[in-house]
């Protein structure tokens, strides 16, 4: 987000505005003129791939068959896996997908597991690098920006804070633990701590106008005099890192832009959620309904239309004992889950994957519940105008397939028919991420890597 | 002629099988008598502005303004590059990073000009020629060099105008919330402008005190090391020595050489372990904390004592508090005890319950996790990656089976047998040890074996059967080629950046250096101190 770009926003009837760089800092004003509710992005990971019994026998049944996580059934009626009960309300709203490959991950560097995740929003294969996979290949970060980077040029714009990058037990800081990059090689890695994502939203708001001003005026002139010793240093380090102090500079602009131009934020202030030790799985939970919450209360307010949210990093070892199957005499998951998901098909522990894919579904519901308790002025939901895009980094955890993504989307915010559950053949999962910039009003024939794109998806729009 | 053929037919069907990686350069060869007396002073690769990492900037604004509440705690993680969190190339300051310097900025101002003025101002007169001695004095120390007239200049007019608008106190403030933000201090510079294209610049005298004080104390240079590099001392080898062997002698060297250990054994792993407490009922995040302060503190007590790579692999000590009488004698309270153990059950540190309890599943113990370890970390033969494709099942549990049974399909699929014959026989031998990291004679009621070994190395003296994991350890504890890959990751962590091939010269001599000495850590790390590529860094005009 360069501030000294002039952008422009979509005025009413599709006519193009161009305002200058202050006037877009102020959301109220450019929306004081009647205009679309604003349009958000969500990106939403979880690691290792999802449940799945492929070959179900018809002469006997298996109570397993069920929790597959594909639907049954055709594009306009079918029946939701038991994974996606939570969602079952706003089926109308979800748009389920098969026979997209995420091709762009099968080969380069990296083991499956950080190709997948690199790759699921940036469409993207990997540098090389220096990060350790569970096999004992090496692999760095994603060779381009992710889509809701890419997202928050089209419809961001001019907010207080330029995207949410959040996680849940997403502690391994590296290509395994991140999905937002800025661009190539340069990861935005999640915040998993609500205390820090609560102080990234609505630092300052609450403090006496007087007391605020004073302060913004000292933040402005120590925040001008770091960018006076960062051109200082400039003058005398190496071609390479004048690169790199240029955007540490441009990082200390954007800081000062957001603590001194920028509106504290209209919104009551939520309270600030206190030390949660989000470390332990056991919290995982907590913590998911704390993010969220910050989440769509800075959607509410309009301090962000743009997230990441991943549950845990590719390489994770979390067991999430809090994750019980409670239909039967409950029953909770025993091992770590990543181990889980390496169990072969047929084996019976391996049903405990599609438990913690429903914890996960759960998550998503709550997001979509709460879009939907959003109002626009024009009396539709925020629901109506956001796209969220759920994912992975493989298919099938013990074969660390790429093939058939489990890639879910909710929403109207991109314009694509939902309600439906449409099985492509052997697409790639690069063509998604271009149809969906173009939902949002880009104009892109490929994203990420070209050689996996052969243009937006059909039967989407 | 013949035989070549032949060998390379073999050596295709086992890459096919355990399909190769792209690997990191190898381990030096163990030191053989052919060690080169000297290298050719050859660095191919780089550091840029090395971005200070959390524990350093900690550490840093402790000694600069005796700050304990350790403020980078919020900051993000750093990214790391085979369990090293300095990969220069790899740090890089994000959106998060500038906002967590800012309110650490904030704070460390307003409590530093509140209650310990005088440890940053050096006058009492309250005005601008004192703020200007300050930022004269203290500058120097937080930029780990003398400012330039630029920037005394602009912090001087900075200064006035706070002075004049809200007094010298808040000047004070001010001007320290700017330096704690800038990226002379957020990044250490090596960079040694070279204004003729040579591949290669030595380091300043300021930029390699810098270097050897995050090195060997984990922190900014003091005063000495300072003034020794601003006259000259540390560019001769032997003043550059002297410095070293004083920084050595002092207690704060066990933190430098910690900053590695922990970083290296993955002390904040081991604290965020998790059971399954079905399984393991006596399991809680408090006992995992514990552990990781038991192993921290077994650490510390054989760099205090021997000091040596066979002692950390062998010592009898084990740390117990109150939490963990299950492993020895139970301490009265929640501090620490110091036992010595009798017996070979916890000798040594893989045998602390820490690491294995931390080397296991949450419901079991792990062979693969413990033998991998000894592979990628104490061999530097890391087990390659399994075949794309291939269904990695690990085995389901068997409440009739010990784990070892449960592993038998790793030896009889063809394509689980091509890896794990290398990964699984070192890792039985600590099947003694529960998922815990209990002692257990049998399991599911079968008795345990633990006979196994290593069953390939370059170092063929490490190869074959061992009866127990003792064995196992007595091997590897006076293994040159252990204490080779040892030292090499603490070179890595010294010059926090990847090694390339033309750093096996040095990475030779200093790993007879250090195997010569009796895999003295000290040695090691004055060993790497001394060498060329330590006073040395890639031309950064001239790296890709």
């Amino acid at each position: 987000m360069k501030l000294s770009r002039r952008h422009v926003l979509k005025g009413a009837g599709g006519i193009l505005v161009g305002l200058p760089a202050l006037e877009a800092l102020l959301p109220k004003a450019a929306r004081a003129q009647p205009a679309a509710p604003p349009k958000r992005f969500i990106g939403l990971y979880h690691p290792n791939g999802v449940y799945t019994f492929p070959n179900p026998n018809p002469t006997n049944p298996d109570p397993r068959e069920e929790w597959h996580w594909f639907p049954r059934g055709t594009e306009t009626d079918f029946t939701l896996s038991r994974i996606h009960r939570p969602l079952e309300r706003f089926k109308s709203k979800l748009l389920f997908t098969s026979g997209l490959d995420m091709s762009v991950a099968v080969t380069g560097p990296g083991e499956q597991h950080q190709r997948g995740v690199g790759a699921f929003l940036t469409g993207q294969k990997l540098d090389t690098g220096n990060f350790v996979g569970n096999d004992g290949s090496r692999a760095g970060y994603a060779k381009g920006a992710s889509i809701d980077q890419h997202l928050v040029g089209l419809i961001g714009q001019g907010t207080r804070v330029g995207s949410l990058q959040l996680g849940v037990h997403t502690l391994l800081a590296n290509v395994a633990g991140v999905v937002s990059y800025s661009a190539a090689n340069a990861p935005l890695l999640p915040q998993n701590d609500p205390r820090l994502t609560f102080r990234t939203l609505f630092m300052d708001s609450g403090m006496p106008p007087t007391e605020l001003d004073k302060v913004r005026a000292r933040r402005k002139s120590v925040l001008d005099a770091v960018q006076d010793q960062l051109a200082q240093l400039k003058k005398i380090v190496s071609t390479a890192d004048k690169i790199r102090l240029d955007q540490h500079l441009t990082l200390v602009r954007d800081l000062e832009m957001r603590v001194t131009a920028l509106p504290a934020g209209t919104c009551t202030n939520p309270g600030d959620p206190g030390v949660i030790d989000y470390t332990a799985e056991m919290e995982m939970p907590r913590v998911s309904q704390l993010q969220i919450d910050l989440m769509l209360l800075a959607f509410r307010c309009d301090l962000t239309r743009v997230a990441t949210l991943m549950y845990s990093d590719a390489m994770n070892h979390i067991a999430m004992p809090f994750i019980c199957d409670t239909s039967a005499p409950p029953k909770c998951v025993t091992s770590d889950v990543h181990n889980l998901t390496h169990y072969s098909d047929g084996d019976p522990t391996r049903v405990q994957v599609a438990w913690r894919d429903t914890w996960v579904a759960e998550q998503v519901a709550r997001i979509l519940a709460g879009l939907e308790g959003i109002t626009e002025a024009d009396g539709s939901t925020a629901l109506d105008h956001s796209l969220l895009l759920w994912g992975s980094d493989v298919s099938r955890g013990n074969v660390h397939a790429h093939d058939d993504m489990p890639f879910v989307l909710a929403g109207g915010g991109a314009g694509f028919r939902m309600g439906r559950y449409v099985r492509w053949q052997s697409q790639y999962h690069n063509d998604l991420l271009v149809s969906i910039v173009n939902g949002f009003g880009g104009n892109v024939t490929t994203y990420g890597d070209p050689a996996f794109c052969r243009g937006a998806l059909g039967n989407l729009t | 002629m013949p035989f070549l053929p032949r060998l390379a037919i073999v050596l295709s069907v086992a890459l096919v099988a355990c399909k190769p990686a792209t690997q990191p350069p190898g381990p030096p060869n163990p030191p053989d008598g052919s060690v080169p007396e000297a290298c050719a002073p050859k660095v191919t690769l780089g550091t840029p502005l090395r971005l200070l990492a959390r524990a350093e900037y900690d550490h840093t604004v402790r000694d600069l303004l005796g700050d304990t509440t350790g403020p980078a705690k919020d900051f993000p993680r750093e990214p790391l590059a085979h369990f090293l969190d300095n990969d220069s190339s790899l740090l890089q300051v994000s959106p998060d990073h500038v906002s967590r310097y800012l309110e650490a900025a904030e704070a460390l101002s307003a409590d530093t000009v509140a209650n310990r003025k005088a440890k940053i101002v050096p006058c009492s007169t309250q005005d601008l020629a004192c703020g200007q001695q300050f930022i004269r004095t203290f500058g120097r120390l937080a930029y780990r060099r003398a400012l330039t007239a630029d920037e005394t200049e602009a912090l001087n007019t900075l200064f006035a105008n706070a002075l004049a608008a809200s007094g010298f106190d808040s000047a004070v403030e001010v001007t320290l919330q700017v330096i704690l933000q800038s990226p002379q201090f957020l990044y250490r510079d090596e960079q040694a402008l070279a204004v003729v294209p040579v591949p290669t610049v030595t380091l300043s005298g300021t930029e390699l005190a810098t270097r050897l004080s995050y090195f060997l104390w984990a922190t900014t240079p003091d005063e000495e090391l300072l003034t020794a590099a601003e006259t000259g001392v540390l560019d001769t080898p032997e003043g550059l020595k002297a410095q070293a062997q004083r920084m050595l002698a002092d207690p704060r060297a066990i933190d430098g050489m910690m900053r590695f250990f922990a970083l290296w054994l993955e002390f904040g792993g081991i604290q965020n372990t998790e059971k399954d407490v079905n399984t393991y009922p006596q399991f809680s995040r408090a006992l995992a904390q514990a552990w990781r302060t038991s192993l921290e503190l077994y650490v510390r007590d054989v760099l205090e004592h021997d000091g040596t790579l066979p002692s950390l692999l062998s010592s009898s000590v084990l740390y117990t508090n109150d939490m963990m009488g299950m492993y020895g004698p139970a301490a009265p309270t929640s501090a620490f005890v110091r036992n010595e153990m009798p017996g070979t059950q916890r000798a040594g540190l893989l045998l602390q319950p820490s690491f294995l309890a931390f080397k296991a599943m949450p419901d079991g113990s792990s062979p693969v996790r413990r033998g991998k370890f000894v592979l990628d970390q104490l061999l530097c033969e890391p087990p390659p990656p399994p075949p794309a494709g291939v269904a990695i099942t690990p085995p389901p549990p068997d409440p009739n089976a010990t784990t070892r049974e449960r592993f038998k399909n790793h030896s009889t699929d063809p394509q689980c047998y091509a890896c794990h014959q290398f990964i699984d026989p070192p890792g039985f031998t600590f099947e003694h040890y529960d998922g815990m990291g209990l002692w257990r004679d049998t399991e599911n009621g079968k008795p345990i074996d633990a006979t196994g070994g290593v069953t390939a190395s370059r170092e063929g003296s490490l190869v074959g059967p061992v009866a127990n994991v003792n064995e196992l350890v007595a091997k590897l504890a006076t293994s040159p080629r252990v204490h080779a890959c040892v030292s090499k990751e603490v070179y890595r962590f010294a010059l926090g950046r990847q090694l390339t091939d033309a750093d096996s010269c040095t990475t030779e001599q200093i790993a007879d250096r250090f195997f010569k000495s009796g895999g003295s850590f000290k040695d090691l790390f004055l060993a790497i101190v001394e060498s060329e590529a330590f006073r040395m860094n890639a031309n950064p005009e001239m790296t890709p």
